[in-house]
């Protein structure tokens, strides 16, 4: 089933497009990560599947529901966490939590706040108020929240911005295992090693276009022009002279060698490190990071 | 129903734990009454005109409880940066409103019970006409509200920015209603303006229990249904102007 579909959405503000025409489709289950330099159009794209912001043009449907005409049961049955929006500081977590398990017409309600304060870890601060708390449990607090209502669809919008590691881990680890029990999640975050590790499939949204979309090994190996081959052998330097012809590149790191070249080359490059009698060890391809493959596409624009 | 119930409590959770908060219903209520009623004492006037001074004191804070809580309400979700949280909610305008009216309301009764108390005890007032006192303060409430959806709107679009201009539009209004005098006193043409104004004809059927104002309630209800349509058609379009400019969804 798909979560979300859109198609043809447009928005602009003034004369300035902030999106253009994006069709998207989202599957139920799936991680999503929502990639795109500043200013590129992800968080009005997230603001309109939430009914934050309106849209000029295209059609919506989210969890299988038109998003013109049943707003109320969409929302019902998706949450939200961004690292940007805050808290009522002076309320104690039990009260924040109570608040939105009656805006969501939780039933048993507080059980569900006792489930949802234990998923999180933060059952010991309870009665503590908001404003006591660090942004690491001020985070959290944000999380159990967003899971009062068992979301079908999560919109987590830079979760992690700010925390320390340790808590960082903690949140990752949870969002993984809210996407192993099916919630759907479209994440976005600045930290691209964070988006690798949690996200099953990604979108590059830049200047208001959809420019890639894919699972995140599809992603990093069209994006990838150049493959870096990671050579260990007896005698790297010798190698290294037989090899220059086929490559873009060579680095030299030890008795490690490291050569940049066309997918086409690589046979040939085999061929020559054998021939050379430096007695290969190991020959493998070194995968680019997300990280690598992000900025190429960006690069490109 | 649950969706109100919940913004009460955050209503009253943040009143009680922000103590500042209740001076709103004790110490500004208190200073109005105060420096009004010993000003008058010492001008020392017939005793109607000071009835007229205490019920008018009582309709002018009833148009601001009901008006302000609307505000309040949606700014406390802007101050705290939890827009995004609560817009994305199945919270709806219309919940967020009724919530508001009913805390205005709740803070109204106590504000009521207080300046009706400590005028009785300290000045032996005395209300001439239990039902014409009961239905000036509901029309008052239904004038506050409107005001209320009316500055709730403009503070949609403008966030912070209209909040000094939101706080001081029902006060305007008020004065041009007519609280603690005939708008005989006014021009002509500010005269028809106040005339237009939705907490005019509650001012005036408050002071006509002391013989200083003439109620038409034709005009009065009228007056209240236009200016609610006029209220809820500028509040929808706010709404969706606000929506459209992405002030709904800031802090994103």
């Amino acid at each position: 089933m798909n979560v979300i579909e859109l198609s043809g959405v447009s928005k602009h503000f003034g004369k300035i497009k902030a999106l253009d025409k994006v069709s998207l489709t989202i599957k139920e289950g799936e991680i999503l990560g929502l990639l795109g330099p500043n200013g590129a159009g992800k968080t009005t794209l997230i603001s309109i599947m939430m009914g934050l912001l309106s849209r000029n043009d295209g059609k919506m449907t989210i969890l299988g529901k038109n998003a013109d005409t049943s707003w109320k049961d969409i929302k019902k049955n998706m949450n939200i966490v961004s690292g940007f929006s805050g808290v009522h500081p002076s309320m104690r977590v039990d009260e924040f939590l109570r608040y939105y398990a009656l805006l969501y017409d939780i039933p048993k309600r507080e059980q569900r706040m006792k489930e949802v304060m234990a998923l999180t870890n933060i059952s010991d601060k309870k009665t503590q108020q908001v404003r006591d708390l660090s942004a690491g449990y001020t985070q959290r607090v944000l999380f159990a929240k967003a899971l009062l209502n068992k979301p079908k669809l999560l919109f987590l919008d830079e979760p992690t911005v700010g925390l320390d590691v340790e808590i960082g881990l903690k949140i990752k680890a949870l969002v993984k295992r809210l996407g192993q029990e099916g919630t759907t999640i479209i994440f976005t975050s600045h930290n691209l090693h964070e988006v690798e590790e949690i996200c099953t499939a990604i979108t590059l949204i830049m200047n208001g276009r959809i420019k890639k979309s894919g699972t995140v090994a599809e992603f990093k190996k069209r994006s990838h022009k150049f493959m870096t081959l990671e050579i260990t052998c007896l005698d790297v330097q010798k190698a290294a002279q037989k090899v220059k012809k086929y490559a873009k590149d060579v680095r030299i790191d030890g008795g490690t060698m490291y050569v940049d070249t066309d997918e086409k080359n690589q046979q040939a490059i085999l061929d020559a490190v054998i021939k050379s009698g430096s007695k290969l060890h190991s020959f493998a391809i070194v995968e680019p990071t997300l990280e690598e493959a992000f900025l190429e596409l960006v690069r490109k624009r | 129903m649950k969706r109100v119930k919940a913004e009460i409590y955050r209503n009253l959770v943040l009143m009680f734990r922000n103590k500042w908060r209740l001076f709103d219903i004790t110490i500004w209520p208190l200073i109005l009454f105060f420096s009004l009623t010993l000003f008058i004492q010492f001008v020392n006037p017939d005793p109607n005109i000071f009835a007229v001074v205490i019920v008018g004191i009582i309709g002018w804070r009833a148009v601001y409880h009901m008006q302000i809580e609307a505000n309040t309400t949606f700014m406390d979700h802007y101050w705290d940066k939890t827009l995004p949280h609560s817009m994305a909610s199945p919270l709806t305008l219309f919940e967020m409103t009724a919530s508001a009216v009913i805390m205005g309301f709740v803070k109204l009764v106590l504000v009521v019970c207080m300046i009706l108390g400590l005028s009785v005890i300290l000045y032996h007032f005395q209300i001439a006409n239990v039902a014409a006192f009961l239905i000036g303060i509901l029309v008052l409430c239904l004038a506050g509200i409107i005001l209320g959806m009316i500055t709730f709107g403009i503070v949609l679009l403008y966030n912070e920015h209209a909040i000094a201009f939101s706080w001081a539009i029902p006060d305007l209004v008020v004065l041009l209603s007519g609280a603690y005098y005939p708008i005989a006193i006014f021009p002509m043409w500010v005269q028809h303006i106040s005339a237009l104004l939705p907490p005019f004809w509650g001012f005036e059927l408050l002071k006509s229990m002391y013989g200083y104002g003439q109620v038409n309630f034709p005009l009065l209800i009228l007056s209240l249904a236009v200016w609610f349509i006029i209220a809820g058609i500028f509040l929808r379009w706010c709404y969706r102007k606000a929506k459209k400019d992405g002030r709904i969804g800031k802090f994103m």
